[in-house]
């Protein structure tokens, strides 16, 4: 029965994994494509950057700084792509967070009902 | 009718081409095509363009089609959008103090710490798509 809870505890942290790099890579490129619409010069160092820190820091800070550019020009093909990696990463974030609750509650409640 | 059919027999009316009418909207024929057959929906600037370039007026190609009204709306109300973040945002609030509130003046227990737990994923996890919707 132990072991039972110790699997979905397993199988939880490996949806948190998974989710966590999903969601990372897509929003890298999410806004790499943001960077390049708005002419902002190294969008891919402004991707690793938005992708960085703890509590989403980076890209709360990449959030404010772009303030100051206004979108140049965004061609249908980048709108494509930068809705379809909003829903990529929406997807991520519930992977994440199933798998966060999944392993969390088979680790604290599993102790208990065994 | 729906945008797309309007679109393509109003670019037909025209004597036009995907090729001539993406050229003279400096879009690819693939956007053109796309919006025809309604796989994606042309922004407020575009709706504009098409309707200066086909002659057509506005009220012809917008009114009757309630998902090109939807669209447009999603992508144009701004106030809406931040609600919802702002939202999000007291949610999180609202959680982390009723946190610790439990935490001060509650026995501690695991189901309560478990419940709390869920609860605090799922209000961060609605409040950080907020803030990638917002990209």
């Amino acid at each position: 029965m132990e072991n039972f809870y110790i699997v979905f505890a397993a199988a939880g942290a490996a949806a948190v994994i998974v989710g966590s790099f999903f969601s990372m890579y897509q929003l890298y490129r999410l806004v790499q494509v943001d960077a390049e619409c708005r002419g902002l010069k190294h969008p891919k160092l402004w991707g690793a950057f938005a992708v960085s820190g703890n509590n989403s820091s980076g890209l709360l800070l990449y959030l404010v700084g772009r303030r100051k550019y206004p979108v140049l020009s965004m061609s249908e093909e980048q709108q494509q792509f930068m809705n379809r990696y909003k829903k990529r990463i929406g997807v991520g974030f519930i992977f994440l967070a199933l798998g966060a609750i999944v392993c969390v509650l088979s680790l604290l409640l599993g102790e208990q009902l065994v | 009718m729906e945008i797309g059919k309007k679109l393509k027999e109003a670019r037909l009316g025209a004597k036009l081409t995907q090729e001539q009418a993406a050229e003279r909207l400096f879009v690819s024929r693939q956007t053109i095509s796309n919006w025809e057959n309604e796989k994606t929906y042309p922004d407020i600037v575009s709706v504009v363009r098409l309707s200066d370039l086909y002659s057509i007026s506005l009220d012809e190609l917008l009114k009757g089609d309630t998902k090109m009204l939807e669209h447009l709306e999603e992508s144009t109300d701004i106030v809406k959008s931040s609600q919802k973040l702002i939202l999000a945002v007291i949610a999180n609030i609202v959680v982390f103090l009723a946190c610790l509130l439990m935490a001060a003046f509650l026995p501690e227990s695991v189901f309560m710490i478990a419940c709390v737990f869920c609860l605090a994923v799922v209000s961060m996890t609605f409040l950080m798509c907020q803030i990638v919707k917002k990209i």
